[in-house]
C-alpha cells in the first residue's frame, strides 16, 4: 500500500505540475521583480543547434513556473525555520528588515572606480567645487540588527581607502541616527530621512531644518526589491516625500517639462521608489526656482531620493546618470554652464559599477 | 538537461512517463532510446552524434567479436573497442590537458585546443568498454538489436552522472523487465529523495563553499568550508545517483548502488568501497584484475594500483590536481594495505577522525585547479596562515548549525530509523511516507524555482 500510495502522490503532483504550467496565464513582464520574463523561444533549425532553443525553453519554464512568487516565498521560509538569517542574497533581521547582502567584493574594480573617481574629481575640479559622496547599505549601518558577526565586508574599511576622495562622512552622519527609520525595510534604498541626514552633513550651516520641507506620505505600501528577493516581508514600507517650491524637471532633453520632481505613476507599480525623478534617466534638468549656482549631479539612483534637498541651493541640477549618459561629461558640464559637482553613489552599487570610468571623460 | 530543474520535473518528466506507460512492451526500448537522444541533445545538440557514434562502433564491435570467437581476431576487435574508446576521451576530454603536458615537457608552443567536454562522456565511453569486454569474456551475450544497445547507452537516468552501468548489470533487463505499480512508487520516493538531497543540502553547502572559497582565510572558516564542500559533493552525488536509480526504477530496471555511507568509513579503504561503487567496481573489473589485481605478488599490486589511482585520478577531470588527488589516494592506499589497517583496527575513534580528515584534505586537492591555492588552504586548516576565526566563519557557523547537523545525521545510516519508524504497510504507515515524500518534493520545488544556486558539477568528468 505504501508503494502504491506514493506512486499515485507522485504522479498526481506531476500531472498538477504539468497541467497547471500550461493552463497557468503567463506575465511577459514581472513587476516583482522588476524585468521581463523569458519567452517561449522561436523553433528553428539554427536555435536548435546553438542550444538556444532548450536554453530558452527552460528559462520559459522556470519563469513561468505557476505561482512563482509563492515558491520563493515559501524557500525563504523553509530557509529561516531551518535558523538560516539570509535567503536569497537578503539577510532577515530580527526586527523585520531586509537587508541585502554585501559579501561579494571585487576589490580590483573598487580599486579601479576609486582611479576613475580621482581622474573624474579632477577634470570637473575646471566648472568648480566638486562634492563626493559614497554612501554605506544598510548592512554596514544596520549591522547591529543583523547581528555580531557577517560574512559582509566591511564598508567602513571600504570608506576609509577612498577617505582622500571623499567630502562628506555619510556612514557617521547615518550611524547617528542608526535607529531611526533611515533604511526601507524591504528595499535596498535608504529613506527620504536617511538622505536627509547626509544632506545635513554635506551642506552644515547652510542646510535647512527638516521642518522647512512639505512632507508627504507618498506611499504607505511600498515592498521593494529585497522583498522580491526574499519573497516575503513583515511590515510595508512607507515613502515620504520632501517639498521645496515649485520645481519642474525636463527629462533627456525632450523639451517635455512636468511639473514637481515626481513621477506619481510609479506609485500604482512595484517599483515604487522610481517616484522620485521616475527613476533613473540618462538626464534630468531640474529648475528649481530658487537662486543659486548650476550643479551637476553624477549619480546612481540612491540620489534620486536625496535631490529633494538640494531645490532650496541651486537654480538649476543637472541630473546624470553614466550608466545610460552617452555624452562626455566635460564638455557637457561646460555647454550647461556648470558651477559645482556632486558625484553621489552607494557603497555597494558603486564597487561594481561598470560606468564609472566616463567620469573622467 | 539535468534532472534538478523544473523544465526536467514539470515537462520532461511528465511526458516520459505518460509515454512510456501507453506504449507498448515491444517498443518500450525504442521509446527509451528516443527519449535519452531528446534528453542529451538537449544540452549537446551536436554532441548526441558522437553519443551515437560511441553506440555504432561498440554494436558493431559486440558483433565482430562474437563472430570471431575464440580466434585472435576477437581479440583484435577488443583492442579496437578500446583503442577507439580511449581516443575518443583523449580526443575530447584531455585534448588541452595533453597539449599542455607536452608543450611544458618539450617547451613547443602548440596552439591549446579549445573542445568543449562533452557532458557524460565519461560514463558512457566506460559503459560501451563494458560491454565489448563482457562479450569477449563470455560474461554477456551479444546484443543484436541496436535500439536496445542505444536504450542501454544512451539510458537518460544515468547518462549523465551514473552510476556507471554494467552492460552485464542490465542484459536481462532490456529484453525482460516488469512493470507494476509498486516500483513506480519506490523509485519515485528515491527519485524524491535524490532530488531533496541535491537542492535542499548540495546547493546550500555548495554555495557557502563558494563563499569560502573566496574569503579571507581562517583555521575555522577553511574547516567549515571544507566541510561545506564535502557534504555538498556527497548529497550531490549521490543525490543525482538516488535520482538515477529511482528514475530507472520507474522505468523497470534495477541499477546498482553507488554509495554507501561513505562518512562513516574507519579507514580509506573502506572509503572507497563505498564511494562511488560503480566507478570502482569498473576500475577493479576492467584495469586491476587485467593488470594481475594482487596475484603477482606485493611489489606487482601497488604498481597496479598505482595504474588504477592515477587514472582514477584523471577520470574525474582532465588538470594536475586530479592527477595528485589519484595520487594522494594511491599513497594512503598503498600505507593502508603494508601496515596501517593493523593499527586502524584497534581504535575506533581515531581511525574514523583519521578516515575523514584525510578525506577532507583530499577534498582540497579535488576543489582547487590551482595548487598555490590548495597549498595555502590547507596552511589555513593546520593554522598556519589566517586568523583563527573571522566574523564569516562564524556566522556561518551559528546559522548552519542546523542544516550541518542534519547533513552529518543523513550521511549516517539513520535511513534505516526512518524505514523502522515506517515499517509495514498498512494504511498509517502509507500515509506517514507518502506525506514525507511530498513535502520533500515540494521544498525542493520551492529551491528550484527560486533559482538559487544549483550548478552541475560533472561536466568535468
Amino acid at each position: 500500500m505504501k508503494n502504491k500510495l506514493k506512486a499515485i502522490v507522485f504522479i498526481t503532483i506531476l500531472t498538477v505540475l504539468y497541467a497547471s504550467f500550461w493552463l497557468s496565464p503567463k506575465k511577459g513582464y514581472s513587476e516583482n521583480e522588476n524585468r521581463y520574463l523569458a519567452q517561449m523561444p522561436d523553433f528553428s533549425a539554427e536555435s536548435l543547434f546553438d542550444g538556444s532553443f532548450t536554453k530558452g525553453f527552460e528559462e520559459y519554464v522556470t519563469d513561468g513556473f505557476p505561482a512563482r512568487d509563492g515558491w520563493i516565498a515559501l524557500k525563504s521560509r523553509v530557509d529561516l525555520s531551518l535558523g538560516r538569517r539570509d535567503t536569497g542574497g537578503v539577510y532577515v533581521t530580527e526586527d523585520g528588515c531586509l537587508i541585502e547582502m554585501f559579501s561579494e567584493l571585487d576589490r580590483e574594480r573598487y580599486g579601479r572606480n576609486l582611479e576613475y573617481l580621482r581622474q573624474g574629481k579632477g577634470n570637473l575640479s575646471a566648472f568648480g567645487p566638486v562634492n563626493i559622496m559614497l554612501v554605506p547599505t544598510a548592512a554596514e549601518v544596520w549591522r547591529g540588527k543583523i547581528g555580531n558577526s557577517t560574512p559582509d565586508v566591511s564598508q567602513r574599511e571600504l570608506l576609509e581607502e577612498a577617505s582622500g576622495l571623499l567630502t562628506v562622512d555619510c556612514l557617521s552622519a547615518l550611524e547617528a541616527h542608526g535607529d531611526e527609520y533611515i533604511y526601507y525595510r524591504n528595499d535596498h534604498h535608504w529613506t527620504t530621512l536617511g538622505a536627509y541626514y547626509c544632506y545635513s552633513a554635506l551642506m552644515g550651516d547652510k542646510a535647512l531644518p527638516y521642518d522647512d520641507f512639505e512632507h508627504e506620505i507618498l506611499s504607505r505600501d511600498f515592498l521593494g526589491t529585497t522583498f522580491s528577493k526574499a519573497g516575503i516581508y513583515f511590515e510595508k514600507d512607507e515613502i515620504e516625500g520632501a517639498l521645496y517650491g515649485r520645481p519642474t524637471m525636463e527629462r533627456n532633453m525632450s523639451g517635455a517639462v512636468t511639473e514637481g520632481i515626481y513621477d506619481r505613476s510609479f506609485l500604482d507599480k512595484k517599483d515604487k521608489y522610481s517616484v522620485f525623478l521616475g527613476g533613473n534617466e540618462a538626464l534630468t534638468v531640474i529648475r528649481t526656482g530658487s537662486e543659486g549656482g548650476r550643479l551637476l549631479l553624477v549619480k546612481d539612483s540612491y540620489a534620486n531620493a536625496f535631490v529633494q534637498f538640494l531645490i532650496p541651493h541651486y537654480s538649476e541640477i543637472h541630473v546624470v546618470d553614466l550608466r545610460s549618459f552617452g555624452m562626455s561629461l566635460s564638455s557637457y558640464a561646460d555647454e550647461a554652464g556648470i558651477t559645482e559637482s556632486l558625484i553621489l553613489y552607494n557603497l555597494q552599487g558603486f564597487s561594481r559599477e561598470t560606468s564609472v570610468f566616463r567620469i573622467g571623460g | 538537461m539535468i534532472f534538478s530543474s523544473p523544465f526536467f520535473i514539470a515537462v520532461f518528466l511528465p511526458v516520459t512517463l505518460a509515454l512510456y506507460y501507453m506504449t507498448p512492451r515491444k517498443l518500450k526500448n525504442a521509446l527509451v532510446f528516443i527519449l535519452s537522444l531528446i534528453f542529451y541533445g538537449w544540452g549537446e545538440p551536436v554532441y548526441v552524434g558522437l553519443m551515437i557514434f560511441s553506440t555504432a562502433v561498440d554494436y558493431f564491435h559486440g558483433m565482430m567479436v562474437e563472430k570471431y570467437r575464440g580466434t585472435g581476431k576477437a581479440k583484435a576487435f577488443l583492442w579496437s573497442s578500446v583503442i577507439i574508446n580511449l581516443s575518443l576521451l583523449g580526443v575530447f576530454k584531455y585534448n588541452a590537458f595533453i597539449v599542455t603536458a607536452f608543450n611544458g615537457l618539450f617547451g613547443l608552443g602548440l596552439p591549446v585546443p579549445k573542445l568543449a567536454l562533452p557532458i557524460g562522456i565519461s560514463f558512457y565511453t566506460f559503459q560501451t568498454m563494458s560491454y565489448t569486454i563482457d562479450v569477449y569474456r563470455g560474461q554477456a551475450p551479444v546484443q543484436r538489436n541496436i535500439i536496445s544497445f542505444g536504450a542501454y547507452v544512451a539510458l537518460f537516468p544515468q547518462l549523465i552522472a551514473g552510476p556507471i552501468v554494467r552492460y552485464k548489470d542490465v542484459a536481462e533487463q532490456l529484453e525482460s523487465r516488469t512493470h507494476s505499480v509498486d516500483k513506480l512508487g519506490e523509485g519515485a520516493s528515491r527519485f524524491v529523495c535524490g532530488l531533496g538531497k541535491k537542492v535542499i543540502f548540495a546547493n546550500t553547502f555548495g554555495a557557502v563553499w563558494e563563499y569560502f572559497k573566496g574569503a579571507e582565510l581562517s583555521f575555522l572558516g577553511s574547516w567549515l568550508g571544507i566541510i561545506c564542500f564535502a557534504f555538498q559533493i556527497y548529497y550531490d552525488f549521490s543525490g543525482y545517483s538516488d535520482m538515477a536509480i529511482g528514475l530507472g526504477k520507474m522505468l523497470g530496471f534495477t541499477f546498482p548502488e553507488n554509495f554507501n555511507y561513505p562518512y562513516i568509513s574507519r579507514s580509506i579503504t573502506e572509503f572507497w568501497r563505498r564511494w562511488h561503487i560503480s566507478l570502482g567496481t569498473w576500475f577493479r573489473e576492467y584495469l586491476y584484475i587485467p593488470l594481475g589485481g594482487n596475484r603477482r605478488g606485493k611489489g606487482r599490486q601497488l604498481l597496479n594500483m598505482l595504474a588504477v589511482w592515477l587514472f582514477t585520478g584523471l577520470w574525474h577531470g582532465a588538470g594536475w590536481n586530479f592527477l595528485f588527488w589519484g595520487l594522494y589516494y594511491f599513497a594512503l592506499l598503498a600505507l593502508e594495505k603494508l601496515f596501517l589497517l593493523k593499527y586502524l583496527e584497534k581504535s575506533r575513534a581515531i581511525s574514523h577522525i583519521y578516515t575523514l580528515a584525510a578525506v577532507l584534505f583530499g577534498w582540497v586537492l579535488f576543489a582547487f585547479e590551482d595548487m598555490g591555492a590548495a597549498v595555502g588552504y590547507a596552511s589555513a586548516m593546520i593554522g598556519l596562515k589566517g586568523p583563527w576565526v573571522t566574523d564569516g566563519a562564524l556566522y556561518y557557523l551559528g546559522t548552519l548549525a542546523p542544516l550541518l547537523t542534519a547533513a552529518a545525521v543523513g550521511s549516517a545510516p539513520v535511513g534505516r530509523i526512518w524505514a523502522k519508524l515506517t515499517k509495514g504497510d498498512g494504511l498509517p504507515q502509507a500515509v506517514i511516507s507518502a506525506a514525507a515524500m511530498a513535502a520533500c518534493m515540494v521544498v525542493a520545488l520551492s529551491y528550484l524555482v527560486s533559482g538559487t544556486y544549483n550548478p552541475f558539477l560533472y561536466f568535468r568528468f
